[in-house]
């Protein structure tokens, strides 16, 4: 459903994910986020911007919205510009603001759109007053902002999202001590609760 | 959080309602009107930030936290000009010194701890989407929203609250809804923008009281 953001981080990772080539962590984090995104998807309910019926089709919604955010932090390469995963959020939301080509507009999905968009909105907003990212002695690093940012994200399930993306790291550990050779190109670094770490070699 | 920072709230909680300026009067009672609060009582509730165990308790918590809220959103006489979520921060440390000290206050401690992580989400919430401005070539201070904020403070049930505000504010002639949002502009880049382009005060009202 995104096909207008090449330029973007997530748009990046979307190609990576079409030609095979995510990386691997990524795809772990998304699994788990997706698994753990239970609260997020009630604050939206309840936010009045996702559908309140749970079906297959919102389900889909709900990961893609979930895909978007999750490309929306990490750099799509090593080398990559940190993203402004708030910035990101929002630049996906504007793509599905656009007008519906033929082919989009014959896509059944196509009318959660709005959900989708505000959606994107909203976790945006929250996104960039709850979170940072920096770099930190070569590592990546993406962490609360503040201590008196920890509610917000507690309420609106993001920080289920965060601790995801840790237990996420962990098992990539976990395979790099088994595997090495199977994720090489990144190592993730064992996070901390609300923040993650990730040492791009 | 920035130090120099004129917090209204103290002042505020500290003096009778009836010495309150006119315009702190204005906003505080449209916001505690029962259906224009309604939306953000749901989504405190939500976040379990107020009490369910006291009717008298959960009043108390509401009751000062959009006293703290709409605090920073009155305008100040100094004309220096409110941040509203700057405004929540510092009621939270306020309220953090007072349960460190073990001093009297006007709530219980499990109460006044509610309150400070309410303070902290809404000061975190309203960061950047939720901003004042000065007007008029000074004379004035207006009020607006960030357009990615809409969302969220539609969310959070601000936004009934600040359109009962502006009402209220209009009805007393204490300030006016701009026509024009593009009226925010002269004032740098981060003007509040939106469909809702808030509301203005007119610092002359401070005379009437």
């Amino acid at each position: 459903m995104i096909n207008s953001t090449g330029f973007t981080n997530h748009g990046k990772l979307f190609t990576l994910r079409d030609q095979g080539k995510l990386p691997g962590f990524i795809g772990e984090s998304l699994k788990h986020a997706i698994e753990k995104g239970g609260k997020l998807k009630e604050f939206l309910q309840f936010s009045g911007v996702f559908p309140v019926v749970n079906t297959i089709e919102t389900d889909t919604v709900f990961d893609a919205i979930v895909e978007i955010l999750v490309f929306s932090i990490f750099p799509y390469a090593p080398d990559a510009k940190v993203p402004n995963t708030a910035q990101e959020l929002y630049s996906a939301a504007s793509a599905l603001g656009k007008p519906l080509d033929d082919d989009e507009k014959d896509n059944h999905m196509a009318v959660y759109l709005p959900e989708m968009r505000d959606s994107l909105i909203l976790i945006g907003s929250i996104v960039q007053n709850c979170y940072k990212a920096e770099t930190e002695n070569g590592d990546w690093v993406m962490s609360l902002a503040n201590p008196a940012a920890e509610e917000l994200s507690k309420i609106s399930g993001l920080e289920d999202i965060w601790i995801a993306i840790g237990d996420a790291m962990n098992v990539v550990l976990t395979r790099l001590q088994e595997n090495h050779s199977q994720y090489s190109e990144q190592q993730a670094i064992s996070p901390d609760e609300n923040a993650f770490k990730v040492r791009y070699q | 959080m920035d130090n120099s920072y004129e917090t209204m709230f103290a002042k505020l909680l500290s003096t009778n309602p009836d010495t309150w300026p006119i315009t702190a009067q204005i906003v505080i009672n449209a916001a505690l009107d029962p259906q224009a609060r309604k939306r953000f009582e749901q989504f405190l509730d939500y976040g379990h930030l107020l009490p369910t165990d006291s009717t008298i308790e959960r009043e108390g918590v509401l009751g000062h936290i959009i006293l703290a809220l709409f605090a920073g959103m009155t305008p100040r006489e100094s004309r220096n000009i409110p941040d509203p979520a700057k405004e929540c921060l510092a009621a939270a440390i306020i309220f953090e010194e007072i349960l460190r000290a073990e001093v009297d206050m006007p709530m219980s401690r499990t109460s006044a701890e509610l309150f400070v992580k309410a303070m902290n989400t809404l000061g975190t919430a309203l960061n950047g989407h939720l901003a004042c401005q000065p007007m008029m070539g000074g004379a004035g201070m207006g009020i607006g929203q960030s357009t990615p904020g809409l969302v969220l403070l539609k969310a959070i049930g601000i936004t009934d609250m600040l359109e009962a505000v502006a009402k209220e504010i209009v009805a007393t002639r204490a300030g006016f809804i701009p026509q024009d949002p593009s009226s925010y502009d002269g004032q740098g880049s981060s003007k509040p923008e939106g469909p809702f382009g808030g509301f203005k005060f007119n610092f002359t009202k401070f005379s009437d009281n």
